[in-house]
């Protein structure tokens, strides 16, 4: 068997051989019986490889994750540093994000409905909407909020109150936080607003909301809920929880409210707000908050905690620990690495409620100006 | 996954697009993850080298020249990253064992052993060579890349190419005939 043809039988095996090579070589293999055999035996040597390649075992759940989180710590470090960042997901339109105030008061324009604001104001949350969402974003099953990701990041800085709470109760956490850098305060709160608007025509108004909504960066959901309405003295009530029945695009009759969820950007919720109060006559507006702050502390310090101990796992078993030991250490490794995605999970879905304000919408067709059933 | 998809994907994760990134690790990333392991022949170290594969992507997603397909671009990252980790515990590889239970879902448990036990002599023969004759044969046998792709994938000439598959099966064979004649 020539030497030349011999070397190319592997990529003639393979079926990769350009046209002149596989005509040199099945000219060789219909003169060598050798060539045959040397053919015929790479061919079971591939087919066996690819059977033990097929049978292998897929690589580990957490693989991906891990490399994430890997890309994250090294994306965000020199980012907090700087306190700027470029956007993260690539070409979107410009955003202007308004100068944050200190402090933040209710508008007036408000106080004539019947607002109920929690301590911590949507204003707070938004100086720091930014870092959340690139945090949300960066998740590696993140929520899609990267497409509206930050133009600026704050460093991650605990209330040192809350710290100090925390050490009492938890202190791998307590420890963790040591390690970041107290640069600013912040208070992160879980929003939801409700507003309640009359209309002379419910389906146009609502439509007009979901405009609204989009042009504020929000999203809404596509179902809407037709209730019956109340009556106009009636007292604000909670937000309706199910969705009974659904209505699209159809003309409501005057009993009847359109209702649907929307998110938008925390930053946007109260510019939302007063347009969503252009639409109509405003029944009943209501912002409430869930302070998450000590939770989310919380949650991120323990992740830190996990991700240095998973950290010292490996140099441990890198560093040829004895074979029993190894497999110790390897179940231990995944026990923290199933917690660590567990938390990971838990943690974008509170910064998204941050990130994200709920908004409930309904609007009623305005009462007939002439009572007719009586 | 065509090429054209790769390269697309590839553009997008050059600007940074998370999805696109978890979608071509979708397609390629159990390839590289067994390309990488038996390299190194380590189930720690294969993890550790196959993040390490995922991280060099995400950052030099941006450099892919297009010159070549995008597999190929791919691999020879992988390749370069375990043959590197490699040389770097050369002293101290651990034999690869924990695919000998991988026949354990066979139904028949006779059949099940004499998988295992085919298996078992398989790996033990490729873990006789060497970790560049090893990459080769995944390359040629399994991934199915052409010389010249796998010449640019190890950083080699074609001809060093075409030399290493013929040795790498020649050893391969002498191997798995040395443990026939020890059974």
């Amino acid at each position: 068997m020539k030497h030349e043809i011999r070397e190319l039988l592997p990529f003639y095996a393979n079926g990769t051989l350009d046209e002149p090579d596989r005509t040199r070589v099945e000219a060789e293999l219909a003169m060598c019986a050798q060539c045959s055999a040397e053919l015929d035996e790479l061919r079971r040597l591939a087919a066996t490889l690819r059977a033990r390649a097929e049978s292998a075992p897929p690589p580990p759940p957490d693989i991906f994750a891990s490399a994430l989180a890997r890309i994250d710590a090294a994306d965000t470090a020199p980012r907090a540093v700087d306190a700027q960042v470029s956007a993260a997901s690539g070409p979107r339109p410009p955003r202007s994000r308004p100068r944050l105030p200190s402090w933040w008061t209710i508008p007036a324009r408000y106080a004539a409905a019947s607002l109920i604001v929690v301590t911590f104001g949507a204003a707070a949350a938004a100086a720091f909407e930014a870092y959340e969402s690139a945090f949300v974003g960066s998740s590696p099953f993140g929520t899609g909020r990267a497409a509206s990701g930050p133009d600026t990041v704050f460093r991650y800085t605990p209330n040192p109150a809350r710290s100090a709470e925390a050490a009492a109760t938890s202190g791998r956490a307590a420890a963790a936080r040591r390690t970041l850098t107290l640069t600013t305060v912040r208070t992160r709160v879980a929003q939801h607003a409700i507003v309640r608007v009359r209309a002379a025509d419910a389906q146009r108004t609502l439509n007009a909301a979901r405009v609204t909504i989009r042009a504020e960066g929000g999203t809404f959901t596509p179902m809407t809920t037709t209730m019956p309405a109340r009556p106009t003295s009636e007292a604000p009530q909670a937000p309706p929880s199910s969705e009974a029945q659904t209505a699209h695009a159809e003309p409501t009759p005057s009993s009847e409210a359109l209702t649907m969820r929307a998110e938008v950007p925390a930053s946007r919720l109260h510019t939302t707000l007063d347009e969503l109060a252009r639409l109509g006559t405003v029944e009943y507006r209501a912002v409430t908050a869930d302070e998450l702050e000590s939770v989310i502390d919380d949650e991120q310090a323990t992740l830190l905690a996990l991700r240095a101990h998973e950290t010292a796992l490996r140099v441990r078993i890198a560093r040829n620990a004895a074979a029993d030991d190894r497999a110790g250490l390897a179940h231990e490794l995944a026990a923290v690495r199933r917690e660590i995605a567990v938390l990971e999970a838990r943690t974008r879905s509170d910064l998204h409620r941050v990130a994200a304000a709920t908004v409930t919408v309904t609007v009623e067709n305005e009462p007939p100006t002439t009572t007719s059933n009586r | 996954m065509s090429d054209a998809d790769d390269r697309r994907l590839l553009e997008r994760i050059a600007a940074r697009d998370r999805v696109a990134f978890e979608a071509f690790f979708r397609a390629h990333g159990a390839g590289v993850h067994r390309f990488v392991r038996d390299i190194v022949r380590d189930e720690m170290l294969a993890e550790e080298v196959t993040s390490d594969v995922m991280v060099e992507v995400w950052r030099k997603a941006g450099t892919f020249g297009g010159r070549s397909r995008a597999r190929t671009w791919l691999f020879g990252i992988a390749h370069h990253k375990a043959i590197d980790a490699v040389r770097k515990r050369r002293a101290n590889t651990v034999p690869l064992d924990d695919l000998l239970d991988l026949a354990s879902a066979s139904g028949d448990p006779v059949d099940a052993a004499l998988r295992a036990d085919e298996r078992a002599r398989l790996d033990a023969a490729l873990g006789t060579l060497s970790a560049e004759h090893r990459a080769v044969l995944e390359l040629t046998y399994v991934e199915g890349f052409a010389q010249t792709e796998i010449a640019e994938i190890v950083g080699c000439p074609v001809a060093t190419v075409k030399t290493r598959a013929f040795y790498a099966k020649q050893r391969l064979r002498d191997a798995l005939t040395a443990a026939d004649t020890c059974r």
